[in-house]
């Protein structure tokens, strides 16, 4: 996450020191689902083609109660996407590959190793952090200095901060093995399976023949019993027999984990700022702790970088906390839903999904209520920085504060997708049947940059109709942040709105 | 109905039967569930569905 934030500000020009307190990637998988929106992020900081290439896409899974499949979900998914809507892999991988597209920005990001902060202090210029390094102490001064340091972050606790919310107790063991299978890529749940019946146990694969496997635990095992491989590895035999999977097979990790909502009230304290599970912990299922921290490296990254350079106001910079906040209460939310359904935390919650599951062998309709709820991207419907809109569209898929929508177009280049233009600056989409107005052209100069989508680029529809157009001939302009999210959308082709909306936050682009 | 709404309804209908206890939880599911069967526009849309429950209970047993 560190590394991603790291490679974002590089890509704004903004240099960053990231201190790593292990001496190289994350051993263990650890996060393995890559959310499409991740993915796109992920392109921003230069490294999506090597996690494409490494990575398995998947689009759905099954979900099975005893022996009999009681639900088949589908994410949506289209043959014009730029990314699946899930990817599986390694976290290491993917912290390989961000950390070798650092090395396209020489100068700009520098990455200290086996490195740990033991003390941060802080006042109106700066923060300075003791560092302790393999060759020994180190003071490193900071404009700014982000938390990323995980779920026992240690800056949180210099700060005397804690993390507010809900510790489930329900456990589950989490195994990594591997073992040759030519089983499609789809997450799988079983309830109260055969090889382990009145457990819970989810499997997904990942990328070198690895399958991820998640059980829950009885309430009265004891956690650093369950985690010993006798206990273990019994229980995996049972059901890879259970389900045909006979190919020899070897564990390569395993660790323990409970459901937690907790976060931070805040994610702004002065210069420092908090980040992914340093600022929040969600629960795994839904797969929104890795995703979530993406998302708020990409929400920093550009508010970071447009202070640093002059170009916006402190001020600007209190709104990552609010969208931020706004998302981790959203995504704790989900995962609480989840948690519930997964691990039911008392007999109430288990009496109603006894009945769910045996409705959902002949009732479509309770299935929804097994859906893991995969992460997707959240709204900052009530974001500071949105700009009210004034008319009436067709689509609020592409209002203020939503994630702006995907599209495929068509350039004189070829093909590209509309999130491909988004991760740098603003960007004003402008919708249009002929020329540019002058003052539109104009644009540019002020520093944002203009994409213009005439009927024949957008061959597909797809741009107008999630951007909410009436017509093929509407003229309309849409105004998108650096980090891919609606700041306004307005019918017609007057820049003054948009060029006002930016100077009333104080932003020159 | 949508997902979301079920979803609501789900952990309000939890929450309630978690504040019964598991002795009263019984008679709690029946009041609320009375309440629903009463909404509907007739009992041909109630006894399917008290049916369907009754058959899927007997081929599965109570407990999990």
């Amino acid at each position: 996450m560190g590394l991603t934030l790291s490679a974002l500000l590089a890509r704004q020009g903004i240099s960053s020191l990231v201190i790593e307190a292990d001496e190289g990637y994350c051993s263990g998988s650890r996060a393995i689902c890559v959310s499409r929106r991740s993915q796109e992020i992920l392109g921003w900081a230069g490294a999506a083609p090597a996690v494409v290439a490494k990575g398995l896409p998947w689009t759905g899974g099954r979900s099975f109660w005893r022996d009999t499949e009681v639900l088949h979900f589908e994410m949506p998914s289209e043959p014009t996407q730029r990314f699946a809507p899930m990817l599986n892999i390694q976290q290491f991988y993917v912290e390989e590959f961000v950390h070798r597209a650092l090395q396209d920005a020489p100068g700009l990001a520098d990455v200290r190793w086996s490195s740990r902060v033991e003390t941060v202090e802080q006042d109106d210029a700066g923060a300075r952090v003791l560092v302790s390094t393999p060759t020994g102490m180190q003071t490193v001064r900071c404009d700014y200095l982000v938390a990323c340091d995980g779920g026992r972050s240690t800056v949180r606790e210099h700060l005397g901060l804690r993390l507010e919310g809900t510790q489930y107790e329900g456990r589950y063991v989490i195994v990594d093995i591997v073992q040759a299978t030519k089983r499609p890529v789809e997450r799988l749940a079983w309830f109260d399976p055969p090889s382990n019946p009145g457990s819970t146990l989810l499997m997904h694969r990942q990328p070198d023949d690895v399958w991820r496997i998640d059980y829950q635990i009885r309430d009265d095992e004891d956690p650093s019993e369950a985690v010993k491989p006798e206990n273990v590895l019994p229980r995996v035999q049972s059901h890879l027999a259970m389900i045909g999977e006979l190919e020899p097979w070897q564990p390569l990790w395993i660790s323990i984990y409970n459901a937690r909502c907790l976060t931070l009230a805040d994610y702004r304290h002065g210069r420092v700022f908090f980040a992914g599970d340093a600022a929040h912990l969600v629960p795994i299922f839904g797969v929104r702790g890795l995703n979530s921290g993406l998302d708020d490296a990409a929400n920093l990254a550009w508010k970071l970088a447009a202070v640093l350079r002059g170009d916006a106001p402190d001020a600007l910079l209190d709104s990552y906390g609010v969208e931020r906040v706004h998302a981790a209460r959203e995504n704790i939310a989900y995962g609480a839903t989840s948690t519930e359904f997964m691990a039911p935390p008392n007999f109430a919650f288990q009496l109603l999904r006894e009945a769910t599951l045996r409705l959902a062998v002949v009732d479509a309709r309770v299935r929804s209520l097994i859906n893991p709820r995969q992460s997707a991207p959240i709204s900052y419907r009530d974001s500071p920085l949105n700009v009210p809109q004034a008319d009436a569209w067709n689509s609020e898929l592409a209002a203020p504060g939503q994630p702006a929508p995907e599209a495929l177009l068509v350039a004189a280049h070829g093909p590209f997708h509309l999130s491909q233009a988004f991760g740098k600056d603003f960007v004003c989409l402008v919708f249009s049947d002929g020329a540019l107005p002058e003052a539109i052209a104009a644009l540019t100069s002020s520093g944002v940059g203009v994409l213009e989508i005439p009927p024949e680029a957008d061959s597909l529809g797809q741009a107008r109709q999630r951007y909410g157009l009436p017509s093929g001939a509407a003229q309309a302009l849409v105004l998108v942040r650096p980090d891919g999210y609606v700041m306004g959308r307005w019918h017609g082709h007057d820049p003054r709105p948009l060029l006002e909306a930016l100077a009333q936050q104080g932003i020159t682009p | 109905m949508t997902d979301a709404d079920l979803d609501l309804s789900y952990s309000a209908l939890a929450a309630a039967l978690e504040q019964a206890g598991p002795d009263g939880a019984s008679l709690m599911l029946a009041m609320v569930c009375l309440g629903l069967m009463s909404r509907l526009e007739s009992a041909a849309e109630v006894l399917p569905l008290v049916d369907q429950a009754r058959r899927q209970f007997a081929d599965s047993g109570r407990s999990g």
